[in-house]
């Protein structure tokens, strides 16, 4: 651990000291034994050994493997660690209990104990008997272990045969016809799932005759073997996927992996490795020449859709200026906009809001930063100006006819480095006149002019973008002025003239148009660049050979040194729109307590109450199922937590065949898993009723108390009904693991001001923050403060809801638990200093942070560390994607894919961590559009990220299985297009499409399951156009999304229970199973450490970036975080180049979501496209037409032919319409695309054909689509009217 | 009785006896057929066959009525398809399939229906048959194949035992075809177990009608006029060589042009990007044929056209180039040459088909035609890749049989035949696209298959290298 000074060390005291505070009251409230369990169930991790302790559930392991990888690497002690197990140190009780936990554990230790390899990806490990007598170790591979990737595969193997050795078991002796099998067998996978290397039948036969472990496995696939059938030892004639992964992608491919570790533990019998290692080495990347200088990109414009407006194409002229810096809440793929230019452009960029670039990243978060320019725009008048004051943008929107300028774009060095993208030369600065010379900060023309003989360029204020006009422009410019201006107090009149008025826009020089005349002052600087002298003569420097490059004549003119001011333009647009908002589940419960069907649609208990479920019976009376508990003490069967007697019960799992009580494991006689489920005949309304007296409330008419419709959790505990009741009075919302969360989006945040942040600058004395960053005192409302890496700002409609929280918490600690009251908040601001969890999207560990205040921007202002601390989503490592390239189409794991396309030196880091890049070669992915065609998309970018603790299972019907991340977009079927859903939001039942034998099929999803990740790493790509990809021959959604949750601490230490969630794996995705108290820069994303956190950068970058030069040329004179890892600086006492008045400056929600219709945005857009210089709006408009309405059109028109049909009684949904034409309820069963929802963007299509200026191939398209409208449902009736219809 | 103790019996007697022969016998639950059957075999018979089985007559599907024009279009002619929507006729279409497909399997097996189950108890001890519509078809745990159907009384699973006779057939079960089954009721009632399975099929007795003229059919598919990758070189051998030959039709399967919007990007593939340009372009090519030539052009996924099955016929605007001997047709259509009844259809349920029925790939698509044959269908999976406009009448329904079905869609040519029924998958006029090049499919570009009316013969003629020999008229 690095050094830390006394002043942090103060400041994790106090975290721990309100973590134990907190820990304490929870573990008291635990004891009351009214949850699952009597003890909190989010453990406190702090490092690898703790958390391979928690994956593989072996108490005590966690110590031993401290000691192993103290002393070597992590790959010996994976091996090492047998031999404590051998010694049966952790009471195993037999050899196969010793080689299972070895391995297992092992794997969890090579996997980082964070993928579900460990768990799920071995299905068993068995001794059996060689024909010889002598009995061999065989493992069980099922399909998850692809999720820990070559290496722990091999890994495993070599595991296993080391404790084999020890303990004296013999080598696999394998039979012919078994070697045989794995050849058909291996070469039949390949053709299902596309194995990343196929080994030749001679590798496998050498593999398997050698290894002296059998590689066995359970059947993952839906295929048979058709030769080697129905062998002795071979348990199953299905094809073993597991297997054949640990074949020829673990041992093959990683071969030379495993031969160093056989060498280092000299272990015997892998000399053939040797032969294996040639066949496979990979080919090296190819690389491109580069040029010097950079190339419009048009990527980020790809996949436009309807009402996200373009700001800037790439490289155009008024496009965002590249201004080097970092403001206090920039950085790590945050970029600052003057708070002007959000509200000029239409307020579609709010603080937090996506903009997709052109560069250097693929896409920005945007926060206000007003120290540097803002746009500039022409008036209805005429009058030409710069805006440079977020209130008069707003003031004068209405009058802007044409934005000539977006302004300034604000991105720091880490952003060029870690997205390896050379340095551009950026629009002259301040920062930069005062590296060669500047002083000060000129405010007149006189003070510019003074600098400028003192041997300064010009100011870059006072530098117009002179490059922007072409010479003769210039020379047009000033013989206009020497024949018709005049001058009159430093102000420069000149009659009006077309053609001088684009000049002056071009070149953004303000002027004002009055009784046909366009004044210009100060206009000394002016005349002088343009050559002119008091008089308005042509100086002498017009005479004689000029330069031809404008830049350059501008400085022969004026005599004066000037630099760039237009820079390099980048391109944006807006990207996807953030929102903070409560985690609902939809319908959103109150209390995880089944109502089944008889709550309504709304689930309600009070429905609930009513309900009969046979005529002239009481109310309430429901069947449900529950989970079934016992009382220790007086054995008393119940589903409650607590027994009448007052002990708390145990849940009782049993044989769902025999009935015998199997505790955890199979049932001896039947061996079915036990389950613990039965049926109880509830009166809800009692209950209820009870509830509500126990509480001392009274019913309240209108305010539901929401229960769910069934238990999904393997022993289907419930929540106390009391429970729901205080958070229906709180207004508060149930997840699924029983806390009540918050999303917010991420922006990063190094340093506030008390101001912003609502907070009087005593309460942060008192919670720490006695000094501000220049080390004074603090005292005041302006000074600039640190943020350390676990203090969060929230966005105040989350405060409002945490507070609603803290009521809650402390109702329930007072009248259910009967303790003292923890919070006792009564407004907002109380909640200062008070802890809460962290936890990002797809991740099941959460950080711990506290809460020191409230930004008036809706969204979460976090350290950049604490962002990059959360791990995030994705795809599973060994996940199967389809990649086609040159060489035709192909199923890789995306890790494989990832990695060998991802050019690390050109990899940036977003603010959570992640590496992405372009893929190195052009790849392309089979996709899927909203209405089920497949496609062949564009990989536009491929990223690695950290995993998440776990990750989501899916297997469909068809057998097909997907890990992801908890927050993955999956795609399933809504009526009639392809939704995105979270993939934690994904139910069993739920309709996927898959892609098998080359055709889009519709599968539903069978089984959830939470997995532990068993990689440290995700993977992920982005896929042009429509986002996602097949993955194991399932679309899902690429990874996107980064919004984060939060939760009060006490209510995730009291509430939450692992027994709530769903017992589908991947139903801990996004629960805090493990709560990191503390973060160490090492240990999160290598992103976060590109963060520059210096207060200026030295010349050599600006003159460097003016050559295009790498950015690791000047790596060495930035400071950043890197440099400062392991010492005690670390984590504090970071600068920024640019200030900003306001972190919460500009618009604080995006228009975007303030539209409600298309047409509305889509309006809007194009009304922007057409002012905003930099843009085409005749493109945008066909961009628009062609990826997003007609996509719909056509999309929904083809699922039209091919819809679901769902009852109006039940919501059953039908793949087809059934043959009665009724629901099995009885109810109507109705179609689910309907006309309207097919032709929803005909009009506006049609419209935009008429209006723009549209290539006649897609004006084709949208009247061949409208043609096939017609034949599909029949021409628009148009309504005739008779001379009838007017007497 | 199951199929091995059938085969063994005639093996007693040593004797062959063909698949069918033990589906018929197995069909008709009767033990004494096979004696029966036996017995009045013919000396010298090695291998009992259709024509062996007592009372069963080599007879052709519905009447022909020949005379001038030879040519006729029976089912698609121009303003047959209809625009869908409303709900009832969802309820309308498959209850005519329903209806008209368990019609077609209800004499072999005496069906009752599915309520009946629920309401009678007798069923629990006997073996009695249903007939329904696939709802789900899976396999368990175990291997074995669960099937649930409905009829319009009600569901039921139905479990194929994966050591049973016909689980080869079960497991080729997909969605939305219409089966019968002979079976047991499970103890409680709620499962079926599965002794045999029935499907509409072809009945062995058919026999082909074949013309009592001589003539000549060119079939075709998939010209993809406009794209990058048409072969216009190949075409016009083709075009050349039909000029010399004694072919009087020619039949176009679909996908006449490549079509705009079709796949994403396309614009960049398109030598033709406007669409009325690619039909004026094809009307040019086939007005270069010979104007005896009796041309049928029917749509396809990439034509003009909606893409909902039945497709209509290409709309007035666009054929103003084509030659006066065109005729247009829907998608599918049945022609009748010269009383000879091919039935056309693009063939884009291919895709669903190839995808659910295990071993059916696109190389050989062609194998896939005897499927839907026997399932009496084109295109018996609903809501996956083929889209289908519900009319009131399902126009999929393979009936009458047709002696040849002409499909393309997947650029592969491919001939076989089952029961008597010709099928073939006509090629394409395009080489390899980018898209099949990902998929890794090899297209057989520029084939004709040539069909002589008089004996049903098909031959494949290649244009793609040079010019093949000229037809030998016999």
């Amino acid at each position: 651990m690095a050094d830390i000074s006394p002043h942090m060390q103060k400041y994790y005291d106090r975290l721990n000291a309100g973590l134990a505070r907190a820990m304490e009251v929870a573990g008291q409230a635990r004891k009351v034994g009214i949850d699952p369990e009597t003890v909190v169930e989010i453990p406190i991790a702090n490092d690898l050994a703790d958390r391979v302790e928690a994956q593989v559930g072996i108490k005590g392991v966690a110590a031993c493997i401290r000691d192993l990888e103290s002393r070597m690497s992590r790959e010996e002690a994976s091996l090492k660690i047998g031999d404590v197990f051998a010694t049966r140190k952790f009471g195993e009780t037999d050899n196969e209990q010793i080689l299972d936990h070895t391995i297992r554990t092992s794997m969890a230790l090579v996997t980082e104990g964070v993928v579900s390899a460990p768990i799920e990806g071995i299905a068993k490990v068995a001794i059996k008997k060689n024909d010889d007598g002598t009995e061999y170790l065989s493992i069980y591979y099922a399909g998850p272990i692809r999720s820990a990737g070559g290496t722990a595969q091999a890994l495993s193997v070599l595991v296993g045969d080391y404790v084999r050795s020890l303990l004296g078991l013999n080598r696999y002796i394998p039979r012919p016809e078994e070697v045989e099998r794995y050849v058909e067998e291996i070469r039949q996978y390949n053709s299902i799932m596309s194995l990343q290397y196929l080994p030749s039948p001679e590798e496998i036969r050498m593999i398997i005759q050698n290894c002296p472990v059998c590689i066995d496995g359970e059947p993952t696939e839906r295929e048979e073997v058709s030769g080697y059938r129905n062998l002795e030892r071979v348990e199953t004639n299905t094809v073993r996927g597991g297997m054949a992964l640990v074949i020829a992608e673990g041992l093959i491919l990683k071969a030379p992996k495993v031969m160093r570790n056989v060498k280092k533990m000299k272990m015997s019998g892998w000399d053939w490795l040797e032969n294996l290692m040639q066949s496979t080495t990979p080919s090296g990347s190819d690389h491109e020449e580069k040029e010097v200088g950079i190339h419009p990109k048009d990527k980020f414009l790809r996949d436009l859709i309807g009402g996200r407006p373009v700001f800037a194409y790439p490289m155009r002229k008024g496009g965002f200026r590249l201004v080097y810096g970092r403001s206090r809440n920039t950085g790590l793929a945050a970029g600052g906009l003057h708070p002007a230019t959000l509200h000029i452009l239409g307020d579609f960029l709010a603080v937090g809001t996506q903009m997709k670039t052109e560069r250097p990243g693929k896409a920005a978060g945007i926060s206000p930063v007003d120290s540097i320019q803002g746009p500039t725009v022409r008036l209805i008048n005429g009058d030409v100006l710069r805006i440079d004051d977020a209130k008069q943008a707003r003031e004068i929107s209405p009058q802007v006819a044409s934005i000539l300028d977006v302004g300034e774009i604000l991105l720091s060095y880490g952003e060029f480095m870690e997205n390896n993208h050379v340095l551009v030369p950026c629009a002259y600065c301040e920062a930069w006149w005062h590296l060669e010379g500047g002083v000060g900060h000129p405010t007149s023309e006189e003070e510019a002019l003074s600098c400028c003989e003192a041997g300064a360029y010009l100011h870059p204020d006072f530098t117009l973008l002179w490059d922007d006009a072409k010479p003769e422009e210039i020379r047009e410019l000033a013989e206009y002025i020497n024949k018709h201006g005049s001058l009159a107090d430093n102000t420069l009149k000149i009659p009006q003239d077309h053609a001088i008025k684009e000049i002056l826009e071009n070149i953004l020089c303000p002027h004002l148009v009055r009784d046909e005349m366009f004044l210009i002052g100060p206009a000394y600087l002016f005349c002088r660049c343009l050559g002119l002298d008091e008089n308005l003569s042509m100086t002498p420097s017009w005479e004689g050979e000029i330069p031809g490059v404008s830049l350059d004549l501008v400085m022969h003119l004026s005599g004066l040194r000037l630099r760039s001011k237009a820079g390099t333009r980048i391109g944006g647009r807006m990207g996807r729109p953030g929102k903070s908002k409560p985690r609902e589940m939809k319908p959103a419960p109150h209390v995880l307590f089944p109502v089944g069907e008889g709550g309504g649609s709304r689930r309600s208990l009070q429905e609930a109450g009513k309900h009969t479920y046979k005529a002239n019976t009481d109310g309430g009376i429901l069947q449900l199922e529950m989970g079934v508990r016992r009382c220790p003490a007086c054995r008393t069967e119940t589903y409650l937590n607590k027994c009448s007697c007052g002990a708390h019960t145990i849940p009782v799992i049993a044989c769902p065949r025999c009935g015998i009580e199997v505790g955890e494991g199979t049932c001896p006689q039947c061996g079915v898993p036990g389950t613990c489920v039965r049926e109880y005949t509830i009166n809800v309304k009692q209950q209820y009723l009870k509830a509500l007296e126990n509480l001392g409330v009274r019913e309240q008419v209108g305010d539901l108390v929401k229960g769910v419709k069934g238990l999904v959790s393997r022993l289907k505990p419930v929540e106390l009904l009391e429970k729901g009741v205080l958070r229906s009075l709180n207004e508060l919302f149930v997840f699924k693991d029983g806390t009540v969360r918050f999303d917010i989006i991420d922006m990063p945040l190094t340093h506030f001001r008390p101001r912003e942040i609502s907070v009087p600058v005593e309460r942060l004395v008192e919670i720490g923050y006695t000094h501000d960053i220049y080390g004074r005192e603090l005292t005041d409302r302006e000074q600039i403060l640190e943020l350390p890496p676990q203090d969060i700002l929230v966005p105040e409609g989350c405060g409002d809801y945490l507070l609603a929280c803290t009521k809650f918490i402390d109702q329930l600690l007072v009248k259910v638990y009967g303790l003292e009251p923890f919070y006792n908040c009564e407004k907002r601001s109380d909640l200062i200093g008070h802890l809460i969890i962290g936890l990002a999207p797809h991740t099941s560990a959460g950080v711990l942070v506290r809460l020191i205040g409230f930004s008036k921007a809706n969204v979460g202002y976090g350290h950049p560390f604490f962002h990059a601390a959360k791990r995030r989503n994705c795809f599973f490592g060994d996940t199967l994607i389809e990649i086609g390239d040159e060489t035709g189409i192909h199923a890789v794991p995306i890790r494989q894919f990832v990695l060998e396309r991802l050019d690390l030196s050109q990899a940036g880091v977003d603010s959570i961590g992640t590496f992405y890049a372009d893929p190195t070669r052009p790849a392309y992915a089979r996709s899927i559009d909203t209405s089920g065609m497949p496609h062949i998309r564009k990989v536009t970018s491929i990223s690695v990220h950290r995993s998440p603790q776990n990750l989501i299972k899916f297997v469909t019907a068809r057998g097909k299985e997907l890990i992801v991340t908890p927050d993955h977009a999956m795609l399933v079927w809504d009526v009639d297009y392809l939704r995105k859903i979270r993939a934690l939001e994904v139910k069993v039942g739920d309709a996927v499409p898959i892609w098998e034998g080359g055709v889009v099929i519709s599968d539903r999803i069978a089984t959830i399951d939470y997995v532990q990740s068993p990689d440290e790493r995700v993977y992920c790509l982005t896929v042009d156009r429509d986002h996602n990809v097949v993955a194991n021959g399932i679309f899902t959604g690429q990874c996107d999304g980064d919004e984060d949750c939060v939760m009060l601490l006490l209510d995730g230490l009291i509430n939450f229970s692992r027994a709530f969630l769903p017992e589908t794996r991947g139903g801990s995705m996004d629960a805090p199973l493990v709560l990191s108290s503390r973060i160490d820069p090492t240990e999160i994303d290598k992103e976060s450490h590109n963060l520059d956190v210096c207060d200026g950068y030295p010349l050599e970058m600006y003159l460097k970036a003016l050559e295009y030069a790498h950015p690791k040329d000047v790596e060495g004179l930035i400071d950043r975080v890197e440099k400062r890892l392991g010492k005690e600086n670390q984590i504090e006492g970071f600068f920024f180049t640019h200030d900003t008045s306001d972190i919460s400056a500009g618009p604080l929600d995006t228009m975007y979501t303030q539209l409600q219709s298309m047409v509305d945005k889509l309006n809007c857009e194009l009304e922007l496209a057409k002012k905003i210089k930099a843009v085409d709006e005749h493109d945008v408009a066909e961009r628009v037409l062609q990826t997003h309405f007609i996509r719909d059109l056509q999309g929904n028109l083809g699922a039209f032919a091919k819809q679901k049909f769902r009852c109006t009684k039940c919501n059953t949904s039908y793949r087809r319409m059934p043959l009665s034409g009724k629901c099995r309820c009885g109810g109507t069963v109705i179609p689910t695309v309907h006309e309207g929802s097919v032709k929803k963007y005909l009009k506006m299509s049609q419209e935009i054909c008429e209006d723009f200026n549209i290539s006649e191939y897609t004006r084709q398209r949208v009247e061949v689509i409208n043609m096939n409208i017609e034949s599909t449902f029949g021409e628009e009736k148009i309504e005739q009217l008779g001379l009838a219809d007017f007497m | 009785m199951n199929s091995s103790a059938i085969v063994e019996r005639f093996l007693d007697c040593r004797l062959q006896v063909h698949p069918d022969v033990v589906r018929y016998i197995r069909e008709q639950n009767d033990d004494s057929l096979i004696e029966r059957i036996i017995s009045s075999l013919p000396r010298d018979c090695l291998v009992v066959s259709g024509r062996h089985l007592p009372g069963t007559k080599p007879a052709r599907d519905g009447m022909r009525f020949l005379g001038d024009p030879s040519l006729e279009v029976i089912a698609g002619r121009k303003g047959t398809c209809k625009p869908a929507g409303r709900v009832e006729d969802y309820v309308a279409y498959f209850h005519d399939r329903y209806t008209r497909l368990s019609g077609m399997v209800r004499g072999r097996c005496s069906p009752i229906p599915i309520e009946a189950l629920k309401r009678n108890s007798r069923y629990k001890s006997e073996e009695f048959a249903i007939t329904g519509m696939v709802v789900e078809a899976r396999s368990t745990g175990k291997g074995h194949r669960l099937i649930e159907i409905e009829d319009p009384t009600g569901f039921i699973s139905i479990l194929f035992n994966k050591d049973r006779d016909d689980f080869e057939e079960a497991e080729k079960i997909v969605p939305d075809e219409v089966i019968g089954v002979r079976g047991t009721l499970s103890p409680e009632g709620s499962l079926m177990f599965a002794d045999q399975l029935f499907r509409p099929d072809i009945p062995f007795t058919y026999s082909p009608y074949m013309s009592d003229k001589p003539g000549y059919a060119a079939l075709i598919s998939d010209i993809h006029v406009g794209s990058d990758t048409f072969l216009e070189d190949a075409w016009y051998r083709f075009s050349d060589w039909l000029k010399e030959s004694d072919i009087s039709y020619l039949l176009v399967a679909g996908d006449l042009v490549d079509g705009i919007g079709i796949y994403p990007g396309q614009d960049k593939e398109l030598t033709i990007p406007n669409i009325y340009g690619q039909y004026e372009a094809l009307g040019k090519m086939l007005s270069q044929l010979p104007s005896h030539l009796k041309i049928v052009l029917a749509p396809g996924n990439h034509d003009v056209v909606r893409g909902a099955e039945p497709q209509p016929v290409i709309p007035e605007k666009f054929i103003g180039s084509f030659p006066p001997n065109c005729i247009w047709v829907e998608n599918p259509a049945l022609v009748n040459l010269q009383g000879v009844r091919i039935l056309m259809y693009h063939g884009r349920s291919f895709d669903d088909l190839i995808g659910v029925i295990p071993g059916a790939s696109y190389e050989k698509a062609h194998d896939v035609i005897p499927e839907m044959l026997k399932r009496r269908h084109l295109a018996p999976c609903y809501g996956k890749r083929t889209p289908i406009a519900a009319d009131t009448v399902d126009r999929l329904i393979i009936d009458p049989i047709p002696e040849v079905v002409h499909c393309g869609h997947v650029h592969i040519t491919g001939i076989t035949r089952y029961r008597g029924v010709l099928a073939i998958n006509a090629g394409t006029w395009q080489s390899q696209t980018a898209f099949q090049k990902q998929m890794n499919i090899q297209p057989t570009p520029a084939q004709a298959v040539i069909l002589n009316l008089q004996t049903l013969k098909p031959e494949i003629y290649d244009f793609s290298e040079g010019m093949p020999d000229p037809m030998i008229a016999n």
